[in-house]
Order: C-alpha cells, then structure tokens, then sequence
C-alpha cells in the first residue's frame, strides 16, 4: 500500500471519532428570583409591643406564637424562633412556643426568627430541596417579670379621708435599690407612681374619693436581671375609712 | 482485529491467484435511521428527581461511516467492511440553578463482509456507470454509555454522576442497491442506499430495565472508491 492509501485511513479514523451526535439541551429559561427579602410580615402573637419602650415586653409566663407571611410563590419550609439561648422550631409558617420567665431572667434579649422558605419556582435546584431563601429578623425583647406577693400591707386614712399606704423594705436592700412603683387602680383606671427615694416607706393618695381600690408596692433594682418583687397590697373597700385587718394600729 | 488482519491476508492470497483485477479502498459517508425501541421506552421511562424534565434526543438517524477494502474482478467484488454509527438519547432539564440529566450514548462498530455483483456497465465518454447490487453481513460490536447526573450550582456536593456502560454484539445482514461512477483509472463515486437488518440483537441489562440495541434502518451514502490495479 503506498502512502496515500495509510493518509486515507488516518482520515478516516479522525473522521470517525470526531463524528459524534451532538445532544441538545432542555434549557429552561427562568427568572432568578430576588435573593432578598421574601417575608410580607412577621407577626407574634402573645407578646405585647410597647412602642416607649420599642420593644417587646414579656411579663408574664404565657404561650406565644411567631407567624410568618411569605410573598406569594413562597412556602415557609422551616421557621426557627430563638430568644436568648432558647430556640424553637417549626415546618410550618406558624411556631408556637411557651416563655416561662421563671426560666428567663429579667433583662434584655434579642427576639429573632429565622426563615428558611422554598422557592417553588421549579428550578433543579427548588426541586431538589436545595434552592431556599434564609432570612433572619429580629426585634428587641425585654424581660420584665416581677415576683407577687400575697402579704397585707398596712395603711390608715388621714384626716382628709386619704389613704396612706406603708411597707417595710429590707435595709441590706439599699445598695442594689433604684426605685419603687406604687400601683393603685379604681375606676377601672390605673395609676402608677414612681419614687426613687430608699427611705420612703409610705404614700398618702390624695386623688382617692372614697369608692374603694387596690394598692400595691414594687421594689426595683439596679441589676435588671434581678426580679422586681411585691411588697405587699393593700386593698380598701368603698368608703372605707377603717379596717381592723389592714389599719395600723395607733 | 484479529479477524480483520486474517480477512485481509486472505484477500491478498487471493490477489496472489492471478484472478483478481484490481484492490479497492472505498469510503462512504451517509445517514442512517435506527429502530431504538427499547431504549426509547428506557429513556421515557426514566424517573427523575425534578418534574420538568423533557426528552430532548430520542436517538435520531444520525452519520454513518464507512470503510471497505475489497478485490474487484469481472462483475463480483468481494471484501471486509468496517462502518461506525452513533446516535444518542437525552432526558433532561436545566436551568440556572443546576441540570439534571439522563443519557444514553449509542455507538456501533460493524465489522463484516460484502459482496458486490455489477449488474451492468455503460461506458459515457471517458466516466464508466456502474449499477449493482450488494449483501453485507456481519457483527456490530454495540457499546452502550449510560449516564445520570444532577448538578447544583450552588450547593454541588448534593450533586450526583453515575454512569455505566454495556457491551454487547448484533449480527446483521444488509441488502444495498448502488451505482458507481468511474471518474478514472483510479477513482470511482458512490452512491447505495440499504436497509441493515439486525437479525440477532444482544440483551442488556441496566439497572432500570432491559434492553436491545437495534441499529436496523435505512442508510444512504456516498464516498469514493479507490482502486489500485492488481492485474492488468
């Protein structure tokens, strides 16, 4: 065989394997959808807001529930609520969860919820579970629990038909002291007074008229992780100018 | 390979004889059409992780190659062939996010013989016509590549590639009409069009389902045929 007849066969072995079918490609063409924001709200439920305070104020144990409103194409694949070191978590666009402050101490906290949602735009990567837009929102939290008390205080009314309200606080009190709240309520109304004075050891209401109430005296400390106790309550019957249970004895 | 090398050292005693007239190199490239039943109903059938999957290839008829050395004398000519076929089947889907795909890669090696009978010769000028008709039998040696892959661009670790590959052989025979053209001495044109028929097809067994390659369809080529005179 003289050369032109191996060239041929070099040729045509290129030819071969160089001749491959080519296979095409279903390429879908989609919308990358924003990477940002895919929540319309969050909302929580059991938990009061306190726009003076711009934060949320728990102050009492109870159930609360966080629920997330995602943007329409968007499904809510888990939801994780944290406090503190707290976490709870749900497959669903609702997590409910119990704050018991006796396990909380008093404080501030940072309240936030994580959102991990499915696109379900049909991408490979949705179908798969892989394609999820995580967001993270969070919101001040404070823990303002304060222990009750179930003791009596004493009181007497003054001359000019006023209560006047006393409590005995601890000496040893005194360094960690900021301040007491006297809360008295009637006429469905309440009122609360603030003092910062360590010795007062009394009020005399005089915006009381006779048609009965409750008082009662919170001490507050410095160290806010330190819990707000009771002092005692007082509680006046209408037109009372005298209860042998309650009245100081002169 | 083996019998090749015997097929053309028997060619070439043959030539040795005296009654050959001239060797022929030829090469023919065409379109052929191939009955891929089963894999079609494989690749329909394939079950995806994503629901938008679509078969894009459904093993189309696609090139043929074609090589044949022969010995021509008088009307007969004889000799081996070697001819290559693919053709491919695709169900899949991608997007920006990743793809997600099936595939079956078909490849076919026939190695046979042939023989050739010149039903007439006219001569026009100086161009010789030359009709004739041709059997062709043998073996495809099938090779069968099986791919599934899911890709994730943003997480490709979750991503998989499994792929597998079969082997197997067909028999076939395969009646041929054609014309050549001599443009010279040396060199002629040629037209056929056959239909191969895979009388024998081997079964493969993949992980979703059995299945035959069937390479039987209609071909249409064309190429050149080389000759170098043996005997004048």
């Amino acid at each position: 065989m003289n050369k032109s007849v191996v060239y041929l066969f070099v040729s045509v072995f290129f030819l071969f394997t160089s001749c491959e079918y080519q296979l095409g490609e279903n390429f879908v063409e989609m919308e990358k959808l924003p990477s940002d924001s895919v929540t319309l709200s969050v909302d929580f439920y059991g938990l009061a807001y306190y726009q003076a305070e711009n934060a949320y104020v728990i102050e009492h144990s109870g159930s609360a529930a966080c629920e997330v409103y995602p943007l329409p194409g968007f499904k809510v694949e888990k939801l994780v609520v944290r406090l503190g070191e707290m976490e709870w978590e749900s497959d669903e666009a609702r997590c409910d969860f119990m704050l018991d402050v006796d396990r909380i101490p008093n404080g501030s906290y940072e309240l936030s919820c994580e959102i991990f949602s499915r696109t379900n735009s049909g991408t490979v990567a949705g179908q798969v579970g892989i394609e999820q837009y995580a967001e993270k929102r969070s919101w001040p939290l404070k823990v303002c629990a304060r222990t009750g008390s179930d003791k009596i205080l004493r009181y007497q009314m003054d001359e000019s038909g006023h209560p006047e309200i006393f409590w005995d606080v601890d000496e040893s009190l005194r360094d960690g002291f900021d301040h007491f709240t006297i809360e008295y309520s009637y006429d469905n109304m309440t009122y609360i007074r603030r003092s910062t004075r360590f010795d007062q050891r009394s009020f005399v209401d005089e915006r009381y008229d006779g048609a009965g109430g409750t008082y009662e005296v919170y001490i507050y400390f410095k160290d806010e992780t330190i819990r707000p106790y009771s002092l005692g309550k007082a509680v006046l019957e209408a037109s009372d100018t005298f209860n042998p249970e309650n009245n100081l004895k002169k | 390979m083996k019998r090749t090398i015997l097929l053309i050292c028997l060619l070439l005693a043959f030539v040795r004889t005296g009654q050959a007239q001239s060797l022929t190199v030829e090469y023919n490239i065409g379109h052929g059409s191939y009955q891929m039943s089963d894999m079609e109903d494989l690749l329909k059938g394939m079950i995806l992780p994503v629901t938008n999957a679509q078969v894009t290839d459904n093993f189309p008829g696609y090139v043929t190659q074609d090589t044949r050395i022969g010995i021509e004398w008088r009307r007969h000519h004889v000799g081996a062939l070697f001819n290559y076929m693919n053709t491919a089947g695709k169900k899949g889907v991608t997007d920006y996010s990743g793809s997600c795909n099936y595939e079956l890669r078909n490849k076919g090696y026939k190695l046979g013989a042939f023989y050739r009978f010149r039903l007439v010769k006219e001569e026009i000028s100086i161009f010789t016509f030359e009709p004739y008709v041709q059997f062709s039998t043998g073996v495809v040696l099938n090779k069968v590549d099986e791919a599934s892959r899911l890709f994730v661009e943003s997480d490709p670790a979750v991503g998989y590639q499994q792929e597998d590959r079969f082997s197997g052989k067909n028999f076939f025979v395969e009646p041929a009409f054609g014309i050549k053209f001599g443009l010279c001495r040396h060199f002629a044109l040629n037209v056929s069009v056959a239909y191969e028929w895979d009388a024998v097809k081997q079964k493969h067994q993949s992980r979703n389902s059995d299945f035959k390659v069937d390479w039987s369809g209609y071909r249409a080529q064309a190429g050149l045929v080389f000759y170098l005179n043996l005997k004048k």
